[in-house]
C-alpha cells in the first residue's frame, strides 16, 4: 500500500517510467500501471490512482497528448509522448543514471562508509 | 471500502483541498475507468477492500493530485506577476529583441556592400519594413503569447484581459521614427510613447492585440465549457 514516505521516495520515478513506456507505444492509464507492475515483478507497485495526476501534469506541460479512443471494446483515454516529452525523457533518464551511479559509488565504498581515495 | 465509497472519498478529499471542478471531474472520470478495468480482473474487489490497497489511500491520492496540479501551473499560482506586472517589461524586451533582429539584418546588408546602390535600396526597404512593422509585430506576438499562456494554464479570463489590454495600450501609444542619413552609421531609429491624436497608424496598432486577445478569450471560454 502506498504511504506518504513511499510517495516522497518515489518522487520522479513514476514520471520516468511513464515517459519511458509511452516512448515505446501509446497506452492508457490502466495499461501503464499493469505494465509497470508486471515488468518490475510488483517491486514498483505504487497506489495506482496516483498515476493520473502525474499523467495530467505531464499533459499540461506539453510532454503528453491524450485522446479518447476505443480500445478492446472500451472507451479509454490513450496517452502519447510528444516531442517535448521525448526531451523530458532524455533529461530524466540522464538524471536518474546520475543518481544511480552516485548511489552505486557510495554503496561500493569502504565497509566503514568512507569513500575510496585515489 | 467498496469502489463507490472509495471514489466518493477521493471526490470529497479533492473538493476539500480546493482542486478546480474541471480538474476533479477529469481525474475522477479516469479513476472510474481504471476501477472498471480492475473490477474486470477481480470480481471480488468490492468485497475484500482491495480497492484502497490497489488504488491508494484517498487522502494521499488527493494530496498527490493537488501537488501535481500546483507543479503544473506555476503561472496559475502567480497570475498577478505574470499577467499583471510582466506585460510592460515584456513589451520593452520584445521591442528590444525586434530592434536587435533588424539591426542584425542591417549589419548583414552593410557588410554585404552598403555602397552598392542595390544594397542601399535594400537597406531602405529594411528600414521601411521596420518602420511599419515595429508597432504591430512585437505587440501581436506578445498578445498571442499571453493568449496561449492563459488558455494553457486556464487562468481566469480577467487576467488574460488585463495583460492583453496593457499590451494593446502600449501598442497604441508606441511611436517610431526612422531618420535615414547618407553618412554611414548616422541613421537613427527613435522609439517612444505618445498619445496618438489623429495618428491613424497608432490607432491601427491598437487593433491586432485586441483581436488576438479576444480570440484567446473565446478559446478559453470554449475549453472551460467543455471541462465543465
Amino acid at each position: 500500500m502506498t504511504n506518504r514516505k513511499d510517495n516522497d521516495f518515489l518522487n520522479g520515478v513514476p514520471e520516468l517510467l511513464i515517459l519511458r513506456l509511452l516512448a515505446r507505444q501509446p497506452m492508457y492509464g490502466y495499461e501503464l500501471v499493469q505494465t509497470i507492475r508486471l515488468t518490475s515483478d510488483d517491486v514498483l507497485a505504487f497506489g495506482e490512482g496516483c498515476i493520473y495526476p502525474i499523467l495530467h501534469r505531464l499533459e499540461s506541460e506539453g510532454c503528453l497528448a491524450s485522446r479518447r479512443e476505443e480500445v478492446a471494446g472500451r472507451n479509454r483515454v490513450v496517452y502519447r509522448l510528444t516531442q517535448a516529452g521525448r526531451k523530458r525523457l532524455e533529461t530524466a533518464t540522464a538524471r536518474w543514471e546520475g543518481i544511480t551511479a552516485a548511489v552505486g559509488r557510495l554503496l561500493g565504498g569502504g565497509s566503514d562508509g568512507s569513500p575510496f581515495m585515489a | 471500502m467498496d469502489r463507490h465509497s472509495w471514489l466518493e472519498r477521493v471526490a470529497g478529499e479533492l473538493a476539500g483541498r480546493g482542486l478546480p471542478a474541471g480538474v476533479r471531474a477529469h481525474l475522477l472520470e479516469e479513476l472510474q475507468d481504471h476501477l472498471d478495468d480492475l473490477t474486470e480482473g477481480s470480481t471480488n474487489m468490492a468485497a475484500d477492500g482491495e480497492v484502497t490497497q490497489r488504488m491508494g489511500v484517498p487522502d494521499v491520492l488527493a494530496a498527490t493530485a493537488v501537488a501535481e496540479y500546483r507543479r503544473a501551473v506555476w503561472v496559475r499560482r502567480h497570475p498577478f506577476l505574470v499577467f499583471g506586472v510582466a506585460p510592460v517589461p515584456a513589451v520593452i524586451l520584445g521591442l528590444a529583441v525586434y530592434l536587435l533582429a533588424f539591426a542584425g539584418v542591417g549589419y548583414a546588408l552593410d557588410t554585404a556592400g552598403f555602397e552598392d546602390p542595390i544594397h542601399e535600396s535594400g537597406f531602405e526597404q529594411v528600414a521601411a519594413t521596420l518602420w511599419y512593422s515595429i508597432g504591430f509585430v512585437p505587440f501581436l506576438a506578445l498578445a498571442a503569447g499571453y493568449g496561449w499562456l492563459a488558455v494553457r494554464s486556464q487562468v481566469a479570463w480577467g487576467w488574460l484581459a488585463a495583460s492583453v489590454v496593457q499590451v494593446a495600450v502600449l501598442a497604441w501609444l508606441a511611436r517610431t521614427e526612422i531618420r535615414l542619413s547618407d553618412v554611414p552609421g548616422q541613421s537613427q531609429v527613435l522609439l517612444g510613447i505618445g498619445f496618438p491624436g489623429a495618428n491613424l497608424r497608432q490607432l491601427a496598432q491598437l487593433l491586432p492585440p485586441l483581436v488576438v486577445g479576444w480570440l484567446a478569450l473565446r478559446t478559453a471560454g470554449r475549453r472551460a465549457a467543455v471541462a465543465a
